[in-house]
């Protein structure tokens, strides 16, 4: 992955994205797709948990609870930003 | 598109229930199974097997599976690998089954057609059971079943798990299960050949598998298949030149099925108008999973229990202490004096009675542990607790088992079984006795209630929150057991290591108005497993106990000299007392003596003997002899200390009626009039039920899951240690400042 | 009921109720299945078997 690219680690609530592509170890980067976060796909940021981690993310019509490491492996291209939240 | 023919209702034998997690799987396997259930295990294992048996229409009875909840038959964990091996019929000791039940969520179709997409190509009959259509209904997002049967190949029968809707239809549909063909996946051309050329070097297979096969070796999906088929040259070098890279294949294949599943959707999904954010549980959990606010409102669940178990149950508790001393009278009121009738009062029912007046507090825990469950909340505190909790070396999926703890560890325990990390289930498993399991309720309830009540605070300003303190103290107990738990968590993440890293990935299921019936079944049951732990060892043990305290009796001439020795002192009479306060002076002196005599024969004893044996280990912690005798007998299960203690004061109990448990202890004194228990004693003990490892069973299932004795050896030293050091301070430094 | 009749019921009762409680504490160390209060799950241990 190119360094700087965006992932959904990096994306704040109330964003939209849509998955580019998975990396990273065989099963982690399995599971993400069985889960359904392949390329093409619209991801919707919803919330993260207390101090960041983990995240919750809308796709294909279902709640998926995901931490801030594996997220950094879904590079994302986005859809629509939502402001970042001021700390 | 053809469809192979159905399976003949004679030779189903045994069908299958597979799902993802949170699919309702087990609601509908209760539906179909009712009260024939049983839980086992896989041999070699430790996984649940459950099955059970259902009656079809035509009065043929079969076997029911019910299969760990799994997103793939790729498998992440031991669960998934056993409703893998079980599908693919690996296992010996249980067969595949004659029809596969494909329990999926209607309300989440895409992500539930996958695991579908996979149990296809087992090629066996198979049934959809479309789940919860009630929910997608209710988004606008229905679901039409017919379209979705001619699209598989099979029947699908729209379900409500838990209203019981559709489970007829179910049962008459298994007879018409049929194999449902294959779909065509797209596959990019250089990874078709690839597999067309590895599929060609396994001739041994019938020419319909090959192709399969050499995709899931490709894609490397099971290490002992790989390792297996490389065993042979001709598929090793067809692998080795297939220029294929398995995440690329992988990759491929699961598009593919997404395509195909994406398809579908939109053919049998009316497009709603369904705006994410909308729905209800997304509402609620706006305000659950907000940080703050969410952390905010658990505290508040978490506090409302504990102020509600004293304000409720506790009229409910002076009925039941009630209805025993009733019970006791009437069965021993007309008896002789003799060793039977104290077998009879100061053993059974004391020691029976002295804890079973506390189910309605237990009963109650465990309601509110019930409804927390089946509403879907717990999900959401894992959720906001998995930060937390990586922090310390656990996961976000420890905090169920944790939870579970509560009411007893041994479920919380066999429930680490889905972490897939070994020291993060190690981690969990340790601490899991630190949070304050059910057995522990009875020894807070005494404590609690006996110095920090009535007695301590009536007419002071305090007295009207007796309840709100009591619920508080309780609270504190909890929480220091979950401090223990986060300290000895992180201690385990530095001396452990990290562990492997796994992903965290829940699936946050639904709200749903937690099932009045389901959680009165739930809360009956455990309530029942406790009676039934009353009635049998601690009914034992109450005799036991109460034989231990009542010989060896006392020889006459010791009884003689402790009357002497309290007859040195003569009865004082005033000269101008009148016949009755003579009388009453009397009786007090004669009174005073049959106490000591009382408290002789229990020294004389062996519960006596043992306690002096222990108590200069014990009185540092402010406990004398007879509580020594309770923390011993509470080995073998905490709420014997209740048990203990109150068969031991009843044995010593002169009067022939039965005091109050709670009353006995405020009023002993040693023998220099001091009292023996103060409230500093209480909170002592109090630190040490709560730290202390005290319970044989526990040891027994972590012993069982951790393969070896060295766990849980460490475990119990450990946590005695703690809590010895931790009661040791308290007492010292307590009396010290508020004095004894 | 006199002391006599009293004493060998009470002996009786103990030894039954010593028994039961040696027969559990020696199932427990055994590793059957559990008996403690749980509503999930109790599991029967049983040889293993090798999976293929």
């Amino acid at each position: 992955m190119l360094p700087g690219a965006l992932t959904l680690d990096r994306l704040e609530p109330g964003s939209k994205a849509q998955v580019l592509s998975v990396t990273g170890v065989l099963p982690i980067r399995r599971r993400l797709l069985e889960m359904g976060l392949c390329p093409g796909v619209t991801v919707d940021v919803i919330r993260r948990a207390p101090l960041g981690d983990p995240l919750e993310v809308r796709v294909r019509g279902y709640l998926l609870s995901l931490r801030l490491d594996q997220a950094a492996q879904v590079s994302v291209a986005a859809l629509a930003v939502a402001p970042a939240a001021v700390a | 598109m053809t469809s192979a023919p159905a399976a003949a209702p004679s030779a189903i034998r045994t069908i299958a229930l597979g799902g993802n997690p949170n699919c309702g799987k087990t609601t509908l396997f209760n539906a179909l199974t009712g009260l024939r259930q049983k839980v086992a295990n896989y041999p070699g294992i430790t996984v649940d097997k459950k099955t059970g048996r259902c009656t079809l229409p035509d009065g043929h009875v079969i076997n029911v599976l019910d299969l760990p909840g799994t997103y793939s038959l790729v498998a992440n964990s031991p669960d998934e690998q056993v409703a893998m091996e079980v599908l693919r019929g690996l296992r010996p000791d249980t067969p595949a089954p004659d029809v596969i039940v494909a329990v999926v969520d209607a309300s989440n179709l895409a992500r539930n057609l996958y695991l579908v997409s996979q149990l296809i190509e087992l090629r066996r009959p198979m049934v959809v059971a479309l789940n919860m259509s009630d929910i997608a209904n209710r988004r606008g997002q229905p679901v039409d079943a017919v379209a979705l049967a001619r699209e598989l190949g099979v029947p699908v029968i729209p379900v409500v798990g838990h209203r019981g809707d559709g489970v007829d239809a179910l049962k008459s549909a298994l007879t018409q299960a049929t194999v449902p063909a294959l779909p065509t996946w797209l596959l990019p051309e250089a990874i078709a050949t690839a597999i067309t050329t590895v599929g060609n070097a396994l001739p041994a297979l019938p020419h319909a598998e090959r192709e399969r096969f050499a995709r899931r070796l490709l894609a490397q999906e099971t290490a002992a298949d790989l390792a297996a088929a490389r065993a042979d040259p001709a598929v090793a070098a067809a692998l080795a030149n297939a220029a294929a890279d398995p995440a690329t294949v992988m990759q491929a294949d699961i598009e593919a099925r997404y395509h195909w599943i994406d398809a579908i959707v939109a053919r049998v999904v009316q497009p709603g108008a369904f705006k994410p954010g909308t729905t209800l549980t997304d509402r609620v959990d706006a305000v659950l999973v907000h940080p703050v606010l969410g952390l905010g409102v658990f505290g508040l669940i978490m506090a409302t229990l504990f102020v509600t178990l004293f304000l409720v149950a506790d009229p409910l508790m002076g009925m039941c202490e009630a209805a025993v001393s009733w019970l006791g009278e009437l069965v021993t009121g007309s008896m002789d004096g003799g060793t039977l009738k104290s077998l009879l009062a100061d053993g059974v029912f004391a020691g029976v009675g002295g804890v079973v007046v506390f189910v309605p507090q237990i009963a109650l825990l465990f309601l509110f542990l019930a409804i927390l469950e089946d509403s879907g909340y717990l999900a959401r505190a894992a959720f906001l607790m998995d930060r937390l909790l990586s922090k310390v070396g656990l996961h976000g999926r420890s905090f169920i088992p944790m939870l579970s703890s509560f009411a007893c560890a041994i479920p919380g325990i066999m429930a680490t079984r889905t972490i897939e990390s070994r020291n993060e289930r190690l981690a969990t498993i340790l601490v899991a006795p630190f949070m304050s399991c059910s057995a522990r309720l009875p020894v807070y309830g005494l404590l609690i209630g006996a110095f920090f009540g009535a007695a301590m605070f009536a007419g002071t300003p305090y007295e009207p929150y007796i309840w709100l303190i009591q619920g508080g103290i309780m609270l504190a107990c909890y929480v220091l057991g979950i401090l223990a738990a986060v300290v000895t968590a992180y201690g385990c993440k530095l001396f452990l290591g990290k562990g492997a890293v796994t992903p965290f990935i829940l699936e946050l299921p639904t709200y749903k108005l937690p099932q009045p019936g389901e959680v009165v079944r739930q809360m009956w049951s455990n309530t029942a497993k406790f009676l039934t732990k009353a009635g049998t060892i601690i009914f034992c043990l109450s005799i036991v106990l109460w034989a231990m305290a009542y010989f060896p009796r006392l020889p006459n001439e010791k009884i003689l000299e402790v009357t002497n020795r309290h007859n040195t002192t003569p009865v004082v009479i005033p000269a101008d007392a009148t016949p009755e306060r003579e009388t009453e002076i009397r009786n007090a002196r004669a009174s005073e003596i049959d106490s000591a005599v009382a408290g002789a024969q229990l020294e004389y004893s062996i519960s006596g003997r043992i306690g002096h044996v222990i108590e200069p280990v014990i009185a540092p912690l402010g406990s004398d002899w007879k509580i020594g005798g309770g923390l011993i007998a509470a080995l073998a299960a905490r709420e014997v200390f209740v048990s203990n203690l109150s068969v031991v004061y009843s044995v010593g109990n002169v009067e022939d009626d039965q005091t109050p448990l709670d009353e006995a202890i405020r009023a002993d004194t040693y023998d220099n009039g001091k009292p023996v228990w103060t409230p500093m004693v209480a909170v002592s003990l109090l630190v040490w039920f709560v730290l202390a490892m005290q319970c044989i069973s526990t040891t027994a299932i972590v012993r069982r899951e951790t393969g070896g004795w060295s766990w849980p050896l460490f475990q119990l030293v450990y946590m005695n240690v703690v809590a010895y050091g931790a009661a040791l301070i308290t007492f010292q430094v307590g009396s010290r400042i508020f004095g004894g | 009921m006199d002391a006599t009749t009293q004493n060998i019921i009470t002996a009786v009762v103990l030894l039954l109720a010593a028994s039961y409680l040696g027969w559990r504490a020696w199932s427990t160390l055994r590793g059957k299945k559990t008996g403690c209060g749980c509503d999930k799950c109790p599991a029967v241990k049983s040889e293993p078997k090798k999976t293929p």
